[in-house]
């Protein structure tokens, strides 16, 4: 069987976002994903064979396991600590999220989110404890871990002389998307983010929000079943901001597990299933949105009050 | 493989459109780059032409003392080269919000390495490999050497030589990052300067050709022209 041209040998001058493009979205959107499908076979002929075995022992074990939480399972953290030195930014950290749950991660500035959220990503080793991603361990299968992650930092990182279809596509490449793979994510991502306007110009002429919305999109392209977010409203204008969280919400709906590090308070009591407040790198509340609720209204019912009491 | 050219292709397309992109602060960097790098390049040709013609002519220093001359001169260009990698490195490696997103990315980091590699030994040791080119053309210009010499002395000697320069840079900054969290970065950049300093006074104590030439030419005045026969011919290129 032919191979289908790779998003390496992509034509960039080529507009896809066509109508073709679009119908064959919805066809690649519902087909596995990249490392569930065929498609891995080509990833690791790139790389070397272990990764597809590591891929194969994990999913038996798991399939075999009659424990439908574990099955589930898309974020773990295992009393995970992170030391700098003497000090201590994250404190014996346990956290576990399922597919489709929203979870909002917050608390004051230097409470340990950025550090927590680096560690998830594979940018900080933790002191101790462990990290899994989709099942796979971020230290001992970190590209495997990767694959299943959609990262959305709160400093978006573009090359500024690329177009975004250009930092798309190459985005794309890097989780070893087929170029009509990407084509139609691609497409697809651009009706939603409502992008196409100015997807073909240079990343350098795009305002904060234009900017963040290329990072999700890049993100979410090879639809990832856990996406972690640092911060997704900072500098977003309110059509972005609904906009991203629109989206954001929708992807945990359609079974992605979202762990969103956030500063707002609204945003967080809108989108999320379940909060986590972090304070000096221990967890001080975990549990339902409802159940905070509840919790505040010992307080004098409002969210902002019970907070800061929780991280005083 | 190809996971590496996909991104080296990338890179350099957006390298190539920011140099490629006509405007007047690009036309006054382009034209600034040319009459700095282009006037270094000039001046050390001329010099090293000038210096050559001088030392073999004028004070007939012989080609053994040229070459020992030039074995010093390649040495500090060789730390030079490696103290430069090393600070780009740094920037490249361990502050760059590029490397941040590759690393989040399911990139192995054999290849990460290896891209990041490439794109430091490209921005630390162009300018070098410039000045080196130009000293070769003084140098080979007095011999009257064919352009096969340079052609050879560019792939064969230069740019090994820069290579490994940049391996042993990108080498003892890892070096370095792993002992910084226990040792201390101050201490540890101290101890890398201090290494640094010592080898570079132990290879001239070692080598010092005024030294050399004095005790030589106390014995025996007109030794050079036999050292300059006697200097096999690849010793020029190993210099």
């Amino acid at each position: 069987m032919a191979l289908r041209p790779s998003v390496f040998e992509t034509d960039l001058s080529t507009n896809f976002n066509t109508p073709a493009g679009r119908e064959s979205f919805s066809q690649i959107r519902n087909t596995p994903l990249v490392r569930d499908s065929k498609n891995i076979r080509k990833a690791d002929s790139i790389t070397n064979v272990t990764p597809f075995l590591a891929y194969l022992t994990h999913y038996s074990k798991i399939y075999s396991t009659k424990d439908p939480h574990l099955r589930n399972l898309m974020i773990r953290l295992n009393e995970v600590t992170k030391k700098f030195g003497d000090f201590t930014a994250v404190n014996g950290l346990s956290l576990e999220i399922k597919a489709g749950e929203f979870f909002g991660f917050l608390g004051p500035n230097g409470a340990g989110k950025t550090t927590t959220i680096k560690m998830m990503t594979g940018l900080f080793t933790p002191t101790s404890g462990s990290i899994a991603i989709n099942g796979f361990d971020i230290g001992r299968n970190p590209d495997e871990a990767k694959f299943s992650t959609g990262y959305i930092p709160d400093q978006p990182f573009l090359y500024e002389k690329l177009t975004g279809r250009e930092f798309l596509y190459f985005s794309a490449g890097l989780y070893r998307m087929d170029h009509d793979a990407a084509t139609a994510s691609i497409a697809g991502l651009a009706d939603l983010f409502e992008i196409g306007e100015w997807i073909d110009r240079r990343t350098e002429h795009y305002s904060q929000g234009m900017r963040q919305r290329i990072v999700i999109a890049a993100a979410l392209l090879h639809n990832p079943k856990a996406l972690i977010i640092d911060e997704p409203m900072v500098g977003l204008d309110p059509r972005s901001a609904h906009i991203v969280k629109k989206v954001l919400k929708q992807k945990s709906r359609e079974g992605s597990a979202v762990f969103m590090s956030t500063h707002s308070l609204p945003v967080a009591e809108e989108l999320c299933d379940r909060i986590g407040i972090i304070k000096n790198g221990v967890l001080v509340f975990e549990d339902s949105l409802n159940a905070f609720h509840d919790f505040k209204r010992r307080y004098d019912g409002k969210f902002e009050s019970t907070f800061l009491e929780l991280t005083k | 493989m190809d996971e590496i050219l996909h991104i080296l292709r990338f890179k350099s397309r957006s390298i190539l459109m920011r140099s490629t992109e006509f405007n007047a602060a690009n036309v006054v960097r382009t034209f600034g780059s040319i009459v700095v790098f282009g006037g270094f390049a000039i001046g050390a040709y001329y010099s090293s032409r000038v210096a050559t013609d001088y030392l073999l002519d004028t004070a007939r220093l012989g080609l053994f003392l040229l070459h020992r001359f030039m074995a010093m001169l390649l040495f500090v260009f060789f730390l030079s080269i490696n103290v430069g990698n090393i600070i780009v490195s740094y920037a490249t490696l361990y502050r760059s919000s590029e490397m941040e997103y590759f690393l989040t990315k399911p990139i192995p980091h054999t290849n990460l390495f290896l891209i990041k590699f490439l794109d430091n030994f490209f921005y630390s040791s162009t300018a070098f490999f410039l000045m080196a080119m130009a000293v070769l053309l003084g140098y080979g210009s007095h011999f009257h050497m064919p352009v096969l010499f340079y052609i050879r002395t560019m792939f064969l000697t230069l740019m090994p030589f820069i290579f490994l320069s940049g391996c042993l840079a990108a080498i003892m900054l890892m070096v370095v990052m792993r002992f910084a969290e226990s040792l201390g970065v101050r201490k540890l950049v101290l101890l890398l300067v201090i290494a640094y300093l010592g080898g570079l006074s132990l290879y001239f104590g070692m080598t010092n050709p005024v030294q050399l030439q004095a005790q030589v030419m106390e014995h025996f005045p007109h030794v050079d022209q036999y050292f300059g026969y006697l200097d096999p011919p690849v010793a020029k290129y190993l210099n």
